[in-house]
């Protein structure tokens, strides 16, 4: 993965097998996006220890091309799976945030349009900015 | 590379099988833990909490005591140089290796049917995952003599949850996961569920599953026989044999027991019996060895594993016989004391909880620590500790009156015991790798690994298909290999089948899910599922059968998968 000063990091944990495959093929049907944008990496359980079945990790540089990858990857799940995954972002200052997401109890907007609000809180990336790339 | 996740918290659960630790990676931060205590955790965790409750109630077991004995015992040859303790270490390495190899997919299986078939059913006794959910998804002041409501309360939030589609989705990935693999998921899950649905097929009290997921689990883990076979006296590299035969036996017998039915009864009495009188942490001397051991063995391993925790340090021995805590939550959080009795813990979201502390603090001390959540399952008293450093500062228990009592008095010496344990624990487990790299050359531990592969896989895909005609055995496992029922079945027949699956455990009828959502599944996809499993296997992973309820015949499905 290209290393860039400054630039944040964001990692979605809990994904299955078949979901990186699909972020995966997502990913490289995009002439703008270099194919290592997204690193996997299988989450590992210790020696000793008897795991869940293997989840992976996405990990990626916090650009507005890639989360709009994201996003465009989103919109295609169920809106009850999405709770699932937790998104670790890591800011270009430094700062941390944990967090899940959740658009499945919002009725005042549509889930594609709860789902860029929440992106746009998650990665302080404009929402507007996600959008026009996903399109 | 490993992920490096900020909030040091890994996203994958797991169970030590040295601590019997839990780590619950959906019950992480964020969660008060006072929601925890109050029986407030939110459903989208009871899969993995589910699974890894299973995890630690079978190695909360004589085979798990035993099992982490030998471990210890690697630790402690792994750091001496003279040759006798070189050559027991292989011999004991070589032991945790049998039972790894061989184990790991059961252990795997059962957890996998907590997670997705197990419901609390009639029986007068109900397993230890199913109370634990209860406590912690329903109410936090369920009493084990309370009446029959909280089953079915439990029963329905279980069907409610695996009627979601994130449940759909993670079974059908399950299924077309390897057939083979090192961890035995597929393969071990559906051994297990085959033997629950010709329980339940052929038997009366077969029907309710946690009390055959539950002789499943004394059958494989109350094996004293096992025991002494894991604790005996060294006896040279190629003692491990008679290990592995008597592993092999085990899993090859357990679909051949006698009068199923009969002895399902007789393990009813014996768990309700152990029940009452477990909280005397007298488990060892009244426990019955499991079906089909041998008598004289079993009492060999009873006497090995109670002189065992008696030779060892003290400190070890009283954390080997009270493995018993289910870990619900533990993560770092700052400590300020407002007050010189008064503090207010906070993690990186803000404000957590606030509380009072043992002793006096100096007013405005602000410091690290940790807050934990905690379940004693012989004692059943639920336990909020607030420590600094090696230090409990503050300490709350949910439970009967007697438990709090007995546990006050025990919970500080388990505190300091885990500490060291965990602090020793990984230079012992440098120790052993490093020994390991070195007995690895050894021509007969090369020999026997390999040997174990070979046991390990064609055992279990014999087992896991059972319900394949001998002949197209082979051809069967060639076949879901590498991919399970990925390779025969599409996207929407996998989900069907994972769907049909879940049919099978509620026993409702087909037609009663048609009209539920005729979406999830159609007729066609019934009949589809049934053409191609003939057609490539031999054999359906589902059954149709017609069966009368009253006046009404319907079509029940078995699954086995």
């Amino acid at each position: 993965m290209p290393h860039q000063d400054k630039a944040g990091t964001i990692r979605i944990h809990n994904l299955r097998k078949s979901e990186i495959e699909e972020l995966g093929n997502l990913i490289s049907s995009r002439q703008d996006l270099p194919q290592d944008t997204c690193e996997f990496i299988e989450e590992r359980v210790e020696e000793g220890r008897l795991g869940e079945p293997a989840t992976f990790v996405a990990v990626t540089l916090l650009t507005s091309a890639a989360i709009a990858v994201i996003g465009a990857w989103l919109l295609k799940k169920r809106t009850a799976t999405i709770v699932r995954y937790v998104f670790e972002v890591e800011y270009p200052d430094g700062t941390k945030q944990t967090t899940r997401l959740d658009i499945t109890q919002q009725a005042s907007e549509p889930p594609p349009a709860e789902l860029l609000k929440q992106l746009e809180s998650l990665t302080r990336i404009p929402a507007k900015e996600i959008k026009g790339l996903m399109e | 590379m490993q992920p490096r996740s900020f909030g040091s918290d890994p996203a994958r659960s797991w169970t030590d099988i040295f601590l019997n630790h839990t780590y619950i990676s959906s019950i992480r931060r964020g969660f008060n833990p006072r929601d925890i205590q109050e029986g407030k955790v939110p459903p989208y965790c009871l899969p993995e909490f589910l699974h890894e409750a299973c995890h630690h109630w079978c190695l909360l077991s004589p085979v798990g005591s035993a099992w982490s004995a030998v471990q210890y015992r690697t630790w402690q040859l792994a750091q001496k140089n003279d040759p006798e303790s070189v050559a027991f270490f292989l011999e004991y390495h070589l032991r945790l290796e049998v039972i790894s190899t061989l184990f790991n997919p059961i252990l795997e299986g059962l957890a996998l049917l907590y997670e997705y078939d197990v419901v609390p059913g009639d029986s007068r006794t109900v397993s230890l995952p199913m109370q634990l959910a209860a406590i912690f998804f329903l109410r936090s002041d369920f009493d084990k003599s309370e009446t029959k409501d909280i089953w079915y309360e439990l029963f329905r939030a279980l069907d409610e949850r695996r009627r979601h589609i994130d449940y759909i989705e993670e079974k059908t990935e399950l299924l077309s996961s390897p057939l083979i693999s090192p961890e035995g998921y597929l393969s071990g899950y559906m051994m297990a569920k085959y033997f629950c649905t010709m329980a339940s097929y052929s038997t009366r009290l077969g029907v309710d599953r946690d009390l055959v997921a539950s002789f499943m689990r004394w059958y494989f883990f109350h094996d004293y026989e096992l025991v002494s076979f894991l604790l005996r006296a060294p006896l040279g590299a190629e003692s491990v044999f008679p290990l592995v035969n008597h592993l092999q036996k085990r899993l090859l017998a357990i679909c051949h027991i006698d009068d199923l039915n009969a002895n399902l009864e007789k393990f009813e009495a014996e768990a309700l019996r152990v029940e009452k009188t477990v909280d005397d942490n007298e488990y060892i001397d009244q426990d019955a060895p499991a079906y089909g051991t041998d008598p004289e063995r079993s009492r060999e391993g009873k006497r090995l594993l109670k002189e065992l925790c008696d030779s060892m340090d003290p400190g070890v021995a009283f954390h080997l016989a009270r493995r018993r805590f289910l870990h619900l939550i533990s993560y770092p959080v700052s400590v300020e004391f407002f007050e010189e009795e008064r503090f207010l813990t906070a993690d990186e979201n803000g404000p957590l909880l606030a509380g009072k502390s043992s002793r006096p603090w100096p007013r405005g001390t602000k410091t690290e620590g940790s807050v934990e959540v905690l379940y004693d399952t012989f004692l059943h008293v639920q336990v909020l500790a607030v420590s600094i450093g090696r230090e409990i500062i503050h300490k709350t228990m949910k439970g009967s009156e007697k438990g709090k009592a007995i546990l006050e008095g025990q919970f500080g010496q388990y505190w300091i015991s885990r500490q060291l344990l965990i602090k020793d624990a990984e230079s012992m487990r440098l120790a052993v790798r490093e020994r390991i790299t070195a007995v690895e050359k050894e021509e007969s531990a090369r020999a026997i690994r390999k040997h174990l592969l070979n046991i390990r896989d064609d055992l279990y895909a014999s087992l896991a298909l059972a319900w394949v005609p001998i002949a197209k055995r082979r051809e069967s496992v060639r076949i879901l290999g590498s991919a399970g029922f990925g390779s025969i079945y599409n996207e929407k027949l996998l989900e069907s089948l994972a769907v049909l699956s879940m049919v099978d455990v509620y026993y409702a009828h087909l037609e009663e899910v048609f009209s539920y959502d005729p979406s999830i599944v159609f007729q066609s996809d019934c009949d589809e599922i049934e053409r191609i499993g003939r057609e490539s296997l031999g054999s359906s992973p589902i059954r149709r059968i017609q069966e009368k309820d009253g006046a009404k015949i319907g079509t029940r499905v078995l699954s086995f998968v």
